[in-house]
């Protein structure tokens, strides 16, 4: 009877013993995964995939400045990608997809075609991804938030610009870029709006070319000759203005035709000073790219609330006015080396 | 009944509820202990670290600007010197090119008279524009009023498509070729500066800015948001702090005036996004470790109602149970810990003996009732003898000399069988006549009272019962039934078997018992006349035969009462056996 009683309990410790074991093994390993968990947690920064329209344009460097600045104060991780030109919605499209695949926690596109890439943002929107749009948008009510310039106000704008030359008929040529792109048609809408409210204005000819410089140096002049009586040319982004800006150069007509272009950079800085171009409407493309950042990392950590649509602001600067200290830092960002 | 109401009202807690709250309790307290006052720690060294950071950060770019700003004043004494004795234009000239060439930083140098007409410069070779209006180079405000000065950052307008950000240093020079003092100018690229600025970074959010000694902006990040509104910076508030660390709501602000007291360095982070994230991450960690540790709590105390608690809850029903009915109590064993195992064996080896001490009790007990009965039996009524020999008495002066003898005869018989060697056991018949006997006698005591008939089942005749189990029944029948009637009664015995028990019915037409008297009649020791009671029968019966068998009794007021008596069938020999 008492042996018995001995052993049954001499096997029940080293059942009990390797239950202990057993509990003390698993305490250890839960907190050195609990430990796994926080070194996941640093390293674990969101993820933002930045598709512009183009990477060369002074413009779009201004907007990945802000990107930067945005995304060095939230801690996030960039990739700032764009088309080769800014007519291929597809390699745009192409992009898209790539972030998708690569794990993109938020979108900041600025779409090139106003309707080509609303399939694969939608795709992205479905896959759970948020959309920041900035710039330029597309046709579709699937978008978080939509960051630009107020294009139509910046159309009114240009408009005002054409409106305080002091000729007794404005002789109106209008130099849009890329038919499909969505902003392209707000600034027109809204320089036609302004301008024709008053009588000495006449809307000769609007023609759209390629966003870059020769097709609209090239296009410029074909219209000039064509309307020798245009005295002022309205155009609507920088690589149209840099082409006005030669044009009229090079037919000598700076003195005749009042210019009145989009966005600036080294050279048009150096056409507006030497009186090529009379007035620039200069955006804010490093508010742009920042405000896209930081509304994006927003969304991810589901911060606040993000108002659907934020505008950006323009500033009309022209000759008399380039050298004060604000338009210094609005026409040549400091990033410009 | 007693011990029920107590439970009930004290309500004692149990040990496994006892052992979770202790155990959940403690962890909970302790961990939240443990929680707070690492949060308490681990918040103000942080905020230590912060404020040690961002001091470190800020003197270190304040260093680097100082040392920047060192080596443009050294270069341009070093130029100032060079140019000073210069004979020619020319020889100045070359110095202002090699030196804007040697020096990436340098967009320019320059030599302006004292109404800002330029007179020489160097360039790394961009085109001098034509008509230069409203040069940003030139204050010449500022630059009459010190020998020597820097500009805050502006946009150099001289060359041809090439606008850079630039500071100016500019000073006060002699020289051989000019009669007045003129001014030497460089003209030095900010980017560098711009990027080195932009890359500090304090914690996570924080950053850098420079003011100047006015509190307006020299240099931010993020100038352009400022600019458009999009971002602030409390200028205001910042100009009147002192250098050092400063909290100002959620930012911590560090300031450092550089060496010649122009500019200002400020560092601003977040105590927020420093602190507070940490600590939410840490708290989140510290969570998740508490959930772990309540969890192995639970096992453990799981773990503990198992091995203890559980086995005391079984080890107190078994007690209970043996408590409510020891004899038949089958004990089974409890596992757990050792000391409850250890206790476990020990009150089943307790239940084992009391068990066997209970069954010796009962049995010494029942010997000694049978000593007891046999005792009793053994007495004879001193009344009922006395009642007898005076009626034998007065029968004889009577001269009823048969009636007499008929008498004597039956309470000769009486005895005998009474006394039957001793014998507890005695055959049925020896019983019946035993009956008959005292009904003889007591029909001349209660002459004319009462009638008496007898209906055995002659078969059951030799079989055993125990002795004197009818007379006081029928003597019960006779004082508590017929006695008290006014007309004549009416007492039957009958002797029967059913399949293996005897049934002894002793009924009579008397006056009946209330419910009361029934049960007494079975409980209490009533004494009679011949000194054995009723439940003196009933309690040798069950001794004998068990609970099974024995006395019952019904009775109706005023209509009669049957007593019934069961006891099993028993041979001659085992009777014998039995005393």
């Amino acid at each position: 009877m008492r042996l018995e009683r001995k052993n049954l309990q001499g096997g029940h410790r080293v059942k009990s013993k390797k239950a202990y074991l057993f509990l003390s093994i698993l305490l250890l390993f839960t907190f050195l995964l609990s430990g796994c968990i926080r070194i996941d947690q640093v390293q674990e920064k969101p993820y933002i995939a930045v598709v512009s329209k183009s990477t060369e344009s002074k413009f779009w460097k201004s907007v990945f400045s802000g990107v930067n600045a945005a995304a060095t104060e939230y801690g996030v991780d960039i990739t700032f990608e764009g088309a080769d030109n800014e007519e291929d919605y597809l390699a745009q499209n192409k992009l898209i997809e790539e972030a998708i695949a690569n794990g993109a926690q938020a979108i900041v596109f600025s779409a090139i075609d106003y309707t080509q890439s609303v399939g694969v943002i939608e795709k992205a929107v479905d896959a759970g991804i948020y959309v920041v749009i900035i710039d330029s948008g597309i046709d579709s009510n699937k978008i978080d938030i939509e960051i630009s310039t107020d294009n139509y106000a910046a159309g009114q704008m240009a408009a005002e610009a054409v409106l305080q030359n002091d000729a007794e008929e404005l002789k109106i040529g209008i130099v849009n870029f890329d038919i499909n792109s969505a902003n392209g048609r707000q600034r027109e809408a809204g320089f036609k709006d302004k301008v024709l409210q008053d009588e000495r204005a006449e809307i000769i000819d609007i023609i759209n070319v390629d966003s870059n410089i020769s097709a609209s140096d090239n296009d410029t002049k074909e219209m000039l000759e064509k309307y020798p009586e245009i005295n002022v040319i309205t155009t609507l982004n920088e690589w149209t203005t840099l082409g006005v800006g030669y044009a009229v150069d090079e037919l000598n007509l700076s003195d005749q035709i009042q210019v009145v272009g989009f966005d600036s950079n080294v050279i048009l800085a150096d056409m507006l000073e030497r009186g090529r171009i009379d007035a620039l409407i200069v955006q804010n493309p490093f508010a742009i790219g920042y405000l896209g950042v930081e509304n994006a990392y927003q969304l991810i950590k589901k911060i606040k609330d993000t108002k659907p649509t934020i505008y950006t602001d323009t500033k009309l600067i022209t000759r008399e006015n380039m050298y004060d200290e604000a338009s210094q830092q609005i026409l040549f960002p400091i990033d410009s080396e | 009944m007693k011990h029920a109401t107590k439970r009930k009202k004290k309500d004692p807690i149990r040990l496994s509820i006892l052992l979770i709250v202790l155990i959940s309790g403690l962890t909970i307290s302790l961990l939240g202990i443990c929680m707070i006052s690492f949060i308490v720690i681990y918040s103000n060294s942080l905020y230590q670290a912060v404020t040690m950071n961002s001091e470190q950060v800020v003197s270190q770019a304040s260093k680097t600007i100082e040392n920047y700003a060192d080596g443009m004043r050294e270069d341009l004494q070093l130029i100032a010197a060079k140019i000073e004795h210069s004979r020619s234009i020319d020889e100045s000239r070359e110095v202002f090119d090699f030196m804007s060439v040697m020096q990436n930083e340098v967009v320019s140098i320059m030599l302006y008279d004292q109404e800002g007409n330029l007179l020489q410069y160097g360039s790394k070779g961009e085109q001098l524009k034509n008509d230069i209006k409203n040069n940003l180079s030139f204050d010449k405000e500022l630059f009459e009023k010190e020998d020597y000065c820097i500009t805050s950052p502006h946009v150099q307008n001289l060359f041809s498509n090439y606008y850079p950000w630039v500071v100016t240093v500019e000073q006060k020079i002699k020289m051989d070729l000019y009669a007045e003092e003129v001014y030497l100018v460089m003209d030095i690229k900010f980017s560098s500066t711009a990027a080195y600025v932009d890359n500090v970074g304090i914690g996570q959010q924080g950053y850098c800015f420079v003011v100047d000694s006015n509190g307006d902006f020299v240099y931010h990040p993020q100038q352009q948001l400022i600019h458009s509104g999009l971002k602030k910076e409390d200028l205001s508030t910042i100009s009147m702090l002192e250098d050092g660390v400063h909290k100002v709501e959620n930012k911590i602000y560090s300031i450092q005036t550089l060496k010649d007291g122009n500019w200002r360095v400020v560092g601003v982070s977040y105590t927020d996004e420093l602190i507070q994230s940490k600590i939410y991450e840490v708290l989140k960690l510290i969570s998740i470790n508490a959930i772990i540790c309540i969890i192995a709590a639970g096992a453990i105390i799981i773990e503990i109602s198992r091995k203890v608690s559980k086995p005391i809850r079984d080890l107190v029903e078994a007690m209970k149970a043996f408590e409510q009915d020891a004899g038949n109590y089958r004990y089974q064993q409890v596992n757990g810990i050792y000391e409850l195992k250890t206790l476990s064996s020990s009150f089943e080896h307790m239940v084992v003996i009391i068990q066997e001490l209970m069954d010796k009790v009962k049995k010494e007990e029942v010997t000694l009732r049978k000593t007891e009965l046999r005792a009793l039996q053994a007495q004879i009524n001193p009344h009922f003898l006395y009642n007898t020999l005076d009626s034998i008495q007065w029968m004889c002066e009577q001269g009823e000399m048969e009636k007499a003898v008929k008498m004597v005869g039956a309470l000769a018989k009486l005895f005998r069988i009474s006394i039957s060697k001793g014998r507890e056991m005695i055959s049925i018949e020896d019983e019946i006549n035993h009956a008959k006997n005292y009904l003889i006698i007591q029909s001349f005591r209660y002459q004319n009272q009462f009638q008496y008939r007898f209906e055995v089942d002659e078969d059951i005749l030799s079989y055993c019962c125990n002795k004197i189990t009818l007379q006081p029944i029928i003597e019960n029948a006779i004082y508590h039934g017929i006695d008290r009637m006014v007309d004549e009664g009416e007492i039957v015995i009958r002797a029967t078997q059913e399949e293996d028990d005897i049934v002894f019915t002793v009924s009579d037409n008397g006056i009946g018992m209330s419910e009361d008297k029934c049960n007494n009649i079975l409980n209490k020791d009533l004494n009679n006349d011949h000194g054995i009671g009723i439940k003196n029968v009933n309690d040798r019966i069950k001794i004998y035969f068990g609970d099974k068998y024995g006395l019952h009794v019904t009775s109706e007021m005023d209509i009669g009462t049957t007593i019934t008596i069961r006891f099993p069938k028993i041979n001659e020999n085992e009777g014998r056996d039995e005393v």
